[in-house]
């Protein structure tokens, strides 16, 4: 089983100041071990912004999203993500900032991925097909 | 499918422990011994990269908790 890793477990996963870093860490490593862990390219740009966000240099920052990148496989938007991004559109209210959510999950369901492991579970609860990890 | 890769040398008692397993299940060695490499290969791959995880450095990025619409909204 393939499970999504989203921009939060890789941020707390390198932020030692936040109380998930320990479990972030741990979670990542055993679903990179079993090779279950999967990264959207979304993924990848949030963590650039947050990073970048929070002080880290620019320089610096590729140097961390592209370690990331070379450690777990990155899959791609395709064609069926956006039909389903704008059928469900049409189907739940979603609006706003989490259009991206949105995006990420179905990036995530139409390549065969339907779990997803976040710390905003709130934000995902209403996508259809998405399972939560754990 | 696949290729035929060259001569290799394995020990006996494993090439008959692999024909026995191959006429119970009625399988073809090719695809039994496929099917060892491909867990091989992901196991030694997957422990490589957990290593790998356990080496991310520990940044200071502030106690509160990352949100979407930090990410997505404001410029700065």
């Amino acid at each position: 089983m393939k499970v999504g890793i989203d921009t939060n477990v890789l941020f707390y996963a390198l932020n030692r100041e936040t109380p998930f870093h320990e479990e972030a860490r741990e979670n990542l490593i055993s679903l990179v071990e079993k090779g279950q862990a999967v990264l959207a390219q979304q993924n990848l740009v949030e963590l650039s912004v947050a990073l970048t966000k929070r002080g880290i240099a620019p320089l610096e920052a590729a140097k961390h999203v592209k370690y990331f990148a070379e450690i777990i496989p990155t899959i791609r938007p395709n064609l069926e993500t956006v039909t389903l991004f704008l059928e469900q559109m049409n189907k739940v209210s979603i609006q706003g900032v989490k259009l991206f959510d949105l995006y990420l999950a179905l990036t995530f369901i139409s390549n065969g991925i339907y779990h997803l492991y976040t710390y905003n579970k709130r934000d995902f609860q209403d996508i259809n097909d998405l399972r939560l990890w754990p | 499918m696949g290729t035929v890769v060259k001569s290799v040398r394995v020990k006996e008692e494993i090439w008959e422990s692999f024909r026995k397993i191959s006429k119970e299940e009625n399988r073809p060695l090719s695809q039994l011994i496929n099917e060892a490499l491909e867990k091989y290969l992901a196991e030694k791959t997957g422990k490589a990269a957990a290593e790998k995880i356990r080496k991310l450095p520990k940044l200071s990025l502030g106690p509160e908790p990352l949100t979407r619409e930090e990410i997505y909204e404001g410029r700065d």
